[in-house]
């Protein structure tokens, strides 16, 4: 439950509509969203593998992301986003800096991690699409501008909440048997 | 933008050095139950071979040295004896007669008290030393049949009933002339007399035990942490075994405080077992995880763990963890079969009696690091791949 509530607090939903930027071009939207779903995919079939090829109990992958998820939310909570070069062709400006790094970043990684290795697939599969979901969704909100006062205190909000259950997910892990 | 992009680069590196630090392997192993009977067999050999003819063990050996460093405590002396008696009922030759000659040596250190006896040398008894005596007698009726020893063990238990506060708390140490050391507490001392008198309740059910043992493990769920160590918690696999003779041995529900109990203490010995499986005696694993534990440490984590297990049976709070326990609690069976010295490797040493099946840290090894292990190494051995209640192929 708290891995899969981490997956929410980690999708940066607001940071990807700001990175792509206030008049996005479809083609940036389809390619930021296919290259998230593609990595989230592969994120939750490597992640929980790699951890049993490697011999790391679910309570120690819970550990461990949480970590990552509270160290590496902390620069998003004062960060700008990087914006999509007008100038760059769309397909690649929503890979770079849509995709990555901005939309997916090591807390989604790693929280995504933590929720397969403790989940079901099916339960998993439901929290990927989730996570695809909201950010496409945020992209057919109506145009904003990068300086958003609004928009930027409420990815630093989303940042502080992804840190808040990093600590969690982390006492979680230390606790469980 | 590519300095910005370089920056993300630095937080994907900050990201893999947090799981490299955090995430290592834990190295489990399942060994097969005739492993683990093995090494128990191996340890009680210890015991056995380094047991005086006063009935006394040898307390603590530096490998390197080749040196019996002294020292004796009569807690551990208790302690032992326990591990032996269990040893005997799982049918471990020459357990009986170390047991025998241990206990020899405690009887003549059994004194009068104001309540009841106590096992002391000197003026001052520590109530844990009785409570440890007990326990394996109690142990060693239930292997043998012999009754031989209730007087004493009634003796030693209204010694401890006496050290029980009306709160539930524990007096760790007794002058036995005088009365209770104001104040003393002890983190084992507690949860050691809640067993004892759990123990007693059970061999003998009508004589009232029952009541300052349940007080007892009253105090230790609800108040103790607070009251005596809020930090760190309190590890007590000594409370484990009282939880699971109330729970399996008297057949009585465990209160709602007892099973958080249960759950606080799984989770440690958990925690404990996971991190000790990612030690490494050579390697970096060294830097970011210290050296191994305590034999007499890890041991206890397979004690406490079997009393979960054992306790599965009959509480709901234990069955909703057992796969986890069970898992660590091979692992922890894992650990000490590979960690103890075998005779081959001791063969060379001189003299070998003192390594040959016991388990070291840092070159040093004590008698409760073989009691510790062997008790872990026989709760841990039905749940084995062929054992009784055969572990499979976890």
């Amino acid at each position: 439950m708290l891995a899969a509530l981490a997956v929410l607090a980690t999708t940066p939903v607001v940071r990807g509509r700001l990175a792509v930027g206030p008049d996005p071009d479809p083609a940036a939207r389809s390619a930021a969203l296919a290259a998230l779903a593609a990595l989230a995919v592969v994120t939750v079939v490597v992640g929980p593998a790699l951890a049993l090829a490697a011999d790391v109990s679910a309570p120690t992958v819970r550990i461990a992301s949480g970590l990552v998820i509270a160290v590496t939310s902390v620069p998003d909570l004062w960060r700008r986003p990087l914006v999509a070069e007008p100038t760059d062709p769309p397909w690649r400006a929503g890979l770079v800096p849509v995709a990555f790094p901005e939309l997916f970043g090591p807390p989604l990684a790693a929280a995504l991690t933590a929720a397969a290795t403790d989940l079901p697939a099916g339960p998993t599969a439901g929290l990927v699409a989730a996570c695809v979901l909201a950010v496409a969704v945020a992209d057919r909100l109506p145009g904003v501008r990068t300086a958003t006062r609004p928009l930027r205190a409420l990815a630093g909000g989303r940042a502080a909440f992804a840190i808040a259950i990093g600590i969690a997910l982390t006492m979680h892990g230390v606790y469980d048997i | 933008m590519r300095r910005r992009l370089i920056g993300a680069g630095v937080t994907w590196a900050v990201a893999a050095l947090v799981v490299v630090a955090a995430a290592h392997p834990e190295g489990c192993r399942t060994p097969t139950a005739l492993e683990a009977r093995t090494a128990a067999e191996a340890a009680v050999e210890w015991l056995s071979v380094n047991q005086r003819d006063d009935g006394a063990f040898l307390y603590r050996y530096d490998r390197a040295a080749a040196r019996d460093l002294g020292q004796y405590n009569i807690v551990r002396h208790a302690g032992v004896l326990l591990s032996l008696a269990q040893a005997e009922a799982a049918g471990i030759d020459g357990a009986g007669d170390a047991f025998s000659s241990g206990l020899d040596w405690a009887e003549d250190r059994i004194v009068d008290a104001e309540s009841g006896s106590a096992l002391a040398e000197g003026q001052t008894a520590e109530t844990g030393a009785a409570a440890l005596l007990v326990a394996a007698l109690v142990e060693w009726r239930e292997a043998t049949g012999d009754t031989g020893q209730d007087d004493l063990v009634r003796d030693l238990g209204e010694f401890l009933a006496a050290s029980v506060t009306p709160e539930g708390a524990v007096v760790a140490l007794v002058d036995v002339d005088e009365g209770d050391v104001a104040d003393s507490r002890s983190p084992f001392s507690t949860g050691e007399v809640a067993w004892a008198l759990a123990r007693l309740h059970t061999t003998f059910p009508d004589e009232g035990w029952d009541e300052p043992a349940r007080r007892v493990l009253g105090y230790i769920a609800a108040e103790r942490d607070d009251v005596e160590r809020r930090f760190p918690p309190v590890s007590d696999h000594w409370s484990a075994y009282a939880l699971a003779e109330v729970g399996v041995e008297w057949g009585a529900p465990l209160t709602e405080d007892e099973r958080d109990l249960v759950r606080r203490q799984a989770a440690l010995f958990g925690l404990q077992t996971r991190y000790e499986s990612q030690r490494r005696e050579t390697g970096p694993v060294r830097w970011t995880r210290g050296p191994i534990a305590l034999p007499a440490g890890v041991g206890t984590l397979g004690e406490g763990l079997g009393a979960m297990h054992r306790l599965a049976a009959v509480d709901d709070v234990a069955a909703d963890m057992q796969d986890q326990v069970d898992d660590r609690l091979r692992c922890v069976a894992g650990i000490l079969v590979d960690r103890q010295v075998s005779g081959v490797e001791a063969a060379d040493e001189q003299p070998a009696a003192p390594v040959a099946g016991a388990w070291f840290r840092l070159g040093i090894t004590q008698m409760d690091d073989q009691q510790h292990a062997l008790s872990a190494l026989l709760a841990a051995m039905d749940d084995l791949p062929g054992g009784d209640g055969d572990g499979g192929d976890s």
